[in-house]
């Protein structure tokens, strides 16, 4: 028999001893031996450690401790999260060699919950892009499709999750990251708000909008792993203070009393139909369930992927400064001077849109063009964010499409970046305003590929967001569909 | 905003942001950064003077912890990753000229 595919009932099975963490994890290393050499979701397995972290939690178990709420679950990290003694890339040429020294704050919570990490996912460099092409290590490929994009930038954890390699992942979003690629995959991806979780240990991008948050094939798995990986942590000033609600046993709530509000104009123009279909589909199902519809507007969105571009490369050219492979990173040989040494370790070390970034944010930032880019796009982000704090004093939530279309062949979009900076158009907001959304599955198109429902809640309200993506999975099943991986096995 | 980026404005943004840029990389970088600038230009139909900018990472100023001093690493663990050391220190080109000291 092989273990249960959720955290939530494997744990249980472990901890009760009908289940070994060390099979588990071997299940799923055989799963990622088995497939990821089509759809390269891995960029280091570490089965060694995975192994005997697996067979601590089975000895607690004999010895009838308890290994905790994840015990023996096995998890992939984003490959721009910390895990001591591993490899952290960020899918960059620059770190191929870098080991981290210490664990991220998630992980350490992740390990003492008894978790069982099992490797490192692919992503964009720096988690620049929303297709997984961009990494110095080659694509990452869809579970559905593999001649298709898993979405991005956490697209090997979302594929990872999607094929059954692992039962949850850690991703990160800073314009959407997360809930693109659970969007594409058809898993359950969450944002968390802007503080709930700490990111020491995370490698830095756009530092006022970088946020790590969960990707599972349920709503309960996130709740679970959500309410393990928040909480306050020094090391991370912007973390908050609040306490972490108990989310996994109080997200069966009913949605009767439930404002959804709804945005007419993200409906819109440059809406796959299906997509938009599939969205109005979800809208009513909440109504059937009892929940009430309000009509919200958000009238400086569609600003949001302008500001979005100068702000987050704003602060990525600063965060990236200090990859300069003098500390760490590859050292630039045969140069002159210690300018001369800078500009060759990140001219041959650093990808095209890393640069393209770079150059960008600096720009934005330089003298002359401050105001008028930076500190402009800073003030219409106030203005996105005083459109949430109205919409939502009449709705709990907001549903809106996770992205305009379900995922894009591989190629497609990798010479035009504009039009892959657009795929982001619906998630952006939510990162630029500072509160958490969610992607859970709403529907299929045509050619049988996952379309994703966004539900946004105020920031801090988790638990309302939580409950709203577990009503709506409670009424329908398609996150229980499965890609058939014909093509991978 | 609609700014055309021309390779000199290229070329001096990469000296800043010290990233070697070949010749043939020029055009199209600046190409891409016109595009851009043309796309995020929508800002201008947006007057937001009557309001200070958001920067989320200030909101919460009240969780900086204690300045007390604590255990750190020592240099050798520091420069575990470090690809050029000597003695426990970082080894780089010359700052300074040697008839300049």
């Amino acid at each position: 028999m092989s273990p249960p595919d959720t955290a939530c009932e494997l744990a249980e099975a472990i901890r009760a001893g009908r289940v070994s963490a060390l099979d588990a994890t071997r299940a799923c290393l055989e799963r990622i031996a088995a497939l990821d050499g089509t759809l390269h979701c891995f960029l280091h397995v570490c089965a060694e450690r995975a192994t005997a972290r697996a067979k601590q939690v089975d000895h607690a178990v004999a010895s009838g401790k308890n290994p905790g709420r994840l015990a023996g679950v096995p998890v992939a990290i984003k490959d721009n999260i910390a895990v001591k003694g591993v490899t952290t890339t960020c899918g960059s040429k620059m770190l191929s060699d870098f080991r981290s020294m210490y664990d991220a704050h998630v992980i350490e919570r992740l390990e003492r919950n008894g978790a069982v990490i099992v490797g490192k996912t692919n992503l964009d460099e720096f988690s620049m892009g929303s297709s997984s092409e961009n990494s110095a290590f080659g694509p990452t490929h869809n579970p559905w499709d593999p001649s298709r994009v898993p979405g991005g930038s956490s697209g090997g954890s979302a594929g990872a999750v999607a094929a059954g390699m692992v039962p949850v992942a850690l991703g990160t979003d800073t314009g959407g990251s997360i809930r693109q690629p659970a969007s594409y995959c058809g898993v359950v991806g969450v944002k968390p708000t802007y503080g709930r979780v700490s990111r020491h240990g995370l490698v830095s991008y756009g530092s006022s909008l970088d946020q790590i948050g969960t990707i599972t094939r349920n709503v309960r798995d996130a709740a679970l792993l959500l309410e393990v990986i928040a909480g306050h942590d020094v090391r991370d000033a912007t973390c908050d203070l609040r306490e972490v609600p108990a989310y996994v046993d109080d997200i069966s709530g009913d949605v009767c009393s439930l404002k959804i509000g709804v945005c007419r104009e993200l409906l819109g123009d440059g809406l796959d139909a299906q997509v938009r279909g599939a969205i109005q589909k979800a809208i009513s199902r909440f109504t059937d369930a009892g929940a009430t519809v309000v009509a919200v507007t958000l009238p400086h969105a569609r600003y949001a992927t302008a500001c979005y571009y100068l702000v987050a490369t704003a602060e990525a050219s600063s965060n990236l400064a200090r990859f300069t492979g003098v500390h760490y990173g590859h050292r630039a040989t045969q140069s002159k001077s210690i300018e001369e040494l800078y500009e060759n370790a990140r001219g041959r070390n650093l990808g095209a849109e890393v640069k393209r970034r770079i150059l960008l944010g600096t720009f934005a930032l330089s003298s002359g063009y401050y105001d008028q880019f930076y500190r402009k796009a800073s003030k219409v982000r106030r203005l996105i964010t005083q459109d949430f704090d109205r919409a939502f004093e009449k709705a709990d939530v907001i549903l809106t499409p996770v992205a305009p279309t379900t995922a894009f062949p591989i190629g497609e979009k990798v010479n035009d970046p504009l039009s892959m900076y657009l795929s982001d158009v619906y998630t952006i907001p939510a990162n630029l305003a500072g509160v958490c959304a969610a992607s859970i599955p709403c529907g299929f198109d045509k050619s049988g590929l996952p379309i994703g429902l966004q539900i946004t809640a105020p920031a801090f309200a988790e638990q309302t967001l939580l409950t709203a993506a577990n009503a709506f999975e409670q009424r329908t099943d398609f996150h229980r569909r499965t890609p058939s991986l014909d093509h991978a096995a | 905003m609609a700014d055309h980026v021309d390779n000199a404005t290229v070329r001096h943004v990469a000296k800043l942001a010290r990233i070697r840029i070949n010749d043939d990389e020029v055009s199209a970088i600046a190409d891409h950064l016109t595009k851009i600038l043309d796309y995020v230009a929508v800002l201008n139909e947006v007057d937001p003077s009557s309001v200070e900018p958001e920067n989320l990472s200030l909101r919460s100023v009240a969780s900086l912890r204690a300045d007390v001093a604590c255990a750190s690493w020592s240099s050798e663990r520091a420069l575990e990753n470090t690809p050029d050391k000597h003695a426990g220190f970082i080894r780089v080109p010359k700052v300074l000229d040697q008839g300049s000291t």
